[in-house]
């Protein structure tokens, strides 16, 4: 064994701080070798004079020791309160700013939620407006056109009209005749509003 | 106080009982303030820096690492707001008075320890004054270690983690600290 160390682990011992077993090997030690014998009771010796060092009981009085101790547990039960305090000051500051916040995004959400509705209702309205407008356009479109649908065979009957003065053509039984030939090239040389002399409109029915 | 109960009463003392926080100054506070005195050798200032030490515990209990020995992180506050003192102390010297209660005169802490209580009925005061001198002539770190294992009544296995460095080297100081007290000692015996 390494004379430090053997004086480390006689330190230990003395100081009451070695295990069980180590303690027994050391025992051994000391008992096998006077030198290291000598050396533990040197070392013990040493220590001695540490614990001459007089307890504090010994050297100030009981009532200024307790005195004192009772300051340091004043001041303490005071930090402790002062500590509480804040804390719940601070948890209070927490919730609040916690609160402000759910608080605000909800209303940024309703926010939101308004304008998207509003966003919504114009471009529904819009369209409703452009729907009308072109429903309006158109139906005054064709409240003011001559023909709608069925145009040649109106045309047809316009032209008899204007023609005859009483003969009502019916298309779908005189539609392939050869006579209606002949009153269609007569009917082309009517001059109607709108078209022109000679246009021929047999071409459509053909 | 072992290391369960200990653990118990941190746990009370974070929940804010005050019972528990003086069960802990009960616990410790006689330990402390003998490490602290004996280290200023000033009464007021050791009382003061014990004070500061539990009050930087009700700080810093959240962040205490119940791994670490409560003892020894404990102490580790005493001895760095002790070490941070002594520095601003050079700087501007502190000495504090005592009035003695039985003439009511004023007296230095340095004179009121010599005094020491006339009741002692154990150690013989040129003594344990020959003690506390040759302690002074120590190196600081050495003395540490010796009060902190006398009045801190810490083992040296905590000492070293307290101090963060190996175990040898505590014992190795505390060897070599006892030495040069024995010696002191012996020194003085022979002068007179």
């Amino acid at each position: 064994m390494k004379s430090n160390k053997f004086s480390q682990a006689c330190l230990l011992d003395v100081s009451g701080e070695l295990g069980t077993e180590a303690r027994g090997i050391l025992r051994d030690h000391v008992e096998t070798y006077p030198a290291a014998m000598l050396e533990y009771d040197q070392v013990l010796l040493r220590f001695k004079h540490l614990n001459a060092l007089p307890p504090l009981e010994s050297q100030m009085d009981q009532v200024s020791l307790e005195r004192m101790k009772q300051q340091v547990k004043q001041s303490l039960h005071e930090a402790v309160h002062q500590q509480q305090k804040t804390a719940r000051w601070r948890m209070m500051r927490r919730w609040f700013y916690r609160s402000m916040s759910i608080a605000s995004g909800v209303a940024a959400a309703v926010v939101i939620m308004a304008g998207i509705y509003i966003v919504r209702q114009h471009i529904q309205a819009h369209q409703a407006r452009v729907m009308d407008a072109e429903n309006t356009f158109q139906e005054m479109a064709e409240s003011h056109l001559p023909y709608q649908a069925n145009t040649p065979i109106r045309l047809i009957r316009t032209r008899i009209e204007h023609f005859g003065g009483g003969n009502v053509f019916d298309a779908e039984s005189g539609a392939g005749s050869a006579g209606i030939m002949h009153l269609f090239n007569a009917l082309d040389k009517i001059a109607i509003p709108g078209t022109e002399v000679g246009e021929s409109q047999a071409d459509n029915i053909q | 106080m072992d290391a369960q109960a200990v653990t118990v009463l941190l746990a009370q003392c974070q929940a804010g009982d005050k019972g528990a926080w003086d069960a802990l100054v009960d616990a410790y506070w006689q330990r402390l303030y003998g490490f602290a005195w004996r280290s200023t050798k000033n009464r007021d200032l050791a009382h003061d820096l014990v004070q500061e030490t539990f009050l930087r515990v009700v700080q810093k209990l959240e962040r205490y690492d119940h791994r670490d020995k409560f003892d020894a992180w404990l102490f580790r506050i005493l001895v760095n707001l002790i070490r941070d003192q002594s520095r601003s102390r050079v700087r501007r010297p502190v000495r504090s008075t005592v009035v003695d209660s039985s003439t009511g005169a004023e007296m230095t802490d340095d004179i009121a320890s010599r005094t020491g209580q006339p009741s002692d009925p154990v150690h013989h005061q040129e003594d344990v004054q020959r003690l506390y001198e040759a302690l002074e002539q120590l190196p600081e770190i050495d003395r540490q270690v010796l009060l902190l294992r006398h009045y801190g009544e810490m083992p040296f296995k905590d000492i070293a983690k307290m101090l963060h460095c190996p175990l040898g080297t505590v014992l190795a100081r505390a060897h070599r600290a006892l030495g040069k007290l024995r010696i002191t000692m012996e020194v003085s015996h022979e002068v007179e």
